[in-house]
């Protein structure tokens, strides 16, 4: 029994794995055909992203957003739920914090850091209760709902740090800067890692637990795999499309909040470089596991923060990080299932 | 003034039509085409490579077509034959293509903003 759990539990690591080794593989090829080294490169990538203490607190630091945004996407995969509007909540919860930490700076940072960061998820939450409305009452597809506002949103804080919130004197798209008060405190001298990453840890840590050990949980995952049989036996369906839209439009405005008191001290426009995509493609990669999503989040932190420092060091271009990434995406969803795999499980 | 205008809109409505008739056809099909995104991308990146190779916005846009084409089948590959959610693969050659279509113009030609010098195919409203 228990070599078999083991086996079992082998294979997912496997299935989890198997996606982002692809990725690699194709970047390598694509990095082959440019003219670099594939396998230098990648070393270098590692070394830069995990070499030495400062390096890894860079990779966390990194991390911080995108254990956030994987675990607003996981939560609503869970259920059945494609919101893939975590960006736009990200860049409201962002300003929002923003504003909050600029706007009172008598405050103490016992109250101004939680202010700050309840009012990012409150309107990150709010952002969602539309398009789940939609959803839960008249069927209304979530995908191009949520991937929709993502644009409004953005579009709505350029707006807003160009005109009416623009710092003065500053001539680029950007709000003053937050109190001291407001910032979150650093975890160490000299790097950027700061409280915010424990946070996001310990909300993964509980959404683990919500997911196993509580009826919510339970629920919300019965209806992910069959609305149909979930309804049959009693579960109101829109109560959990609705709560679970919520939800993650919460951890993103979270997730912005965190960004801006913790890294940026400031909303800029253009404030993320895609957080809450790769927040997709963790969850995906993840198979919305709590864990799965923390170790998958590094990664990408990992991938993040090599990218820029290999750009410096050797002239391989940044993107190719946004190669790697949208490949994951793509092969996470693919189902490698040949006849023999399909005989086995089959049985 | 009016006709300004017009010519405007017309202008910035070609690639929005253009895309919409290549959305069109995947819904007609039963598919939601999130990753045109990418098509457009990498046609356009064809494009300039082609015509200013040969001089011919003809070939260049030909070229594009054929790009576009292949992505799409590359697309269709992994959402019929893998069964893969089709708007995250969408959403991930977005992604991908994006990142590819950057990497190329920055390792190939050293370009870190704008690639010009194409030939433009000929103006038809002025």
């Amino acid at each position: 029994m228990i070599g078999k759990a083991v086996v079992v539990r082998l294979g997912r690591a496997a299935a989890a794995a198997g996606p982002f080794a692809l990725a690699l593989v194709i970047g390598a090829v694509i990095l082959a055909v440019t003219g670099y080294q594939p396998f230098s490169v990648y070393r270098l990538m590692i070394v830069e992203a995990f070499g030495g203490e400062g390096r890894i607190a860079a990779t966390l630091t990194e991390a911080t957003p995108l254990l956030l945004t994987g675990l607003a996407a996981a939560i609503a995969f869970r259920a059945g739920i494609f919101n893939v509007g975590a960006e736009g909540c990200f860049y409201l919860g962002g300003i929002v914090a923003a504003v909050v930490g600029y706007r009172f700076p008598g405050w103490p940072s016992a109250l101004l850091i939680p202010f700050a960061l309840v009012a990012a998820s409150i309107v990150g939450g709010a952002w969602l209760i539309f398009p789940g409305l939609l959803r839960a009452r008249l069927g209304v597809d979530e995908v191009v709902t949520t991937l929709m506002l993502n644009f409004i949103a953005i579009d709505l804080t350029s707006w807003l740090v160009d005109g009416p919130l623009l710092a003065r004197g500053s001539a680029n798209s950007a709000t003053p800067e937050i109190a001291a008060a407001a910032e979150l405190p650093r975890l160490a001298l000299g790097a950027t890692l700061s409280l915010g990453f424990l946070i996001s840890l310990f909300l993964v840590i509980a959404y683990g637990f919500w997911s196993r050990f509580t009826v919510a949980g339970f629920r919300s995952r019965l209806v992910g795999l069959n609305p149909r049989f979930s309804r049959a036996v009693g579960v109101d369906l829109p109560e959990v499309f609705i709560g679970v839209m919520i939800a993650s439009g919460v951890i993103g405005g979270l997730a912005g909040g965190i960004h801006t008191l913790g890294l940026v001290h400031r909303f800029v426009a253009g404030f993320s470089p895609g957080y809450g995509f790769t927040g997709i493609a963790i969850a995906l990669l993840a198979r919305n596991s709590a864990v799965g999503v923390a170790i998958a989040s590094i990664l990408f932190g990992a991938l993040a923060s090599a990218g820029a420092n290999i750009q410096l060091f050797s002239n391989v271009p940044i993107e190719i990080v946004e190669i790697l990434k949208g490949a994951v995406m793509v092969f996470a969803v693919a189902q490698f299932r040949f006849g023999w795999m399909r005989r086995r499980s089959a049985s | 003034m009016i006709d300004l205008f017009i010519h405007a809109a017309l202008l910035m409505t070609t690639p929005i039509l253009l895309a919409a008739v290549g959305g069109f056809v995947n819904r007609m099909g039963g598919l939601i085409n999130i990753g045109l995104d990418s098509m457009m991308l990498a046609g356009a990146l064809v494009a300039v490579r082609v015509s200013s190779a040969t001089g011919s916005a003809l070939l260049g846009t030909l070229a594009a077509a054929a790009i576009g084409a292949l992505v799409g089948l590359a697309m269709s590959l992994v959402v019929t034959r893998l069964r893969a959610n089709e708007i995250i693969v969408g959403l991930g050659f977005t992604v991908a293509v994006a990142g590819l279509a950057r990497f190329i113009l920055k390792s190939a030609y050293g370009v870190w903003a704008i690639y010009g010098s194409s030939w433009n195919l000929p103006e038809i409203l002025r």
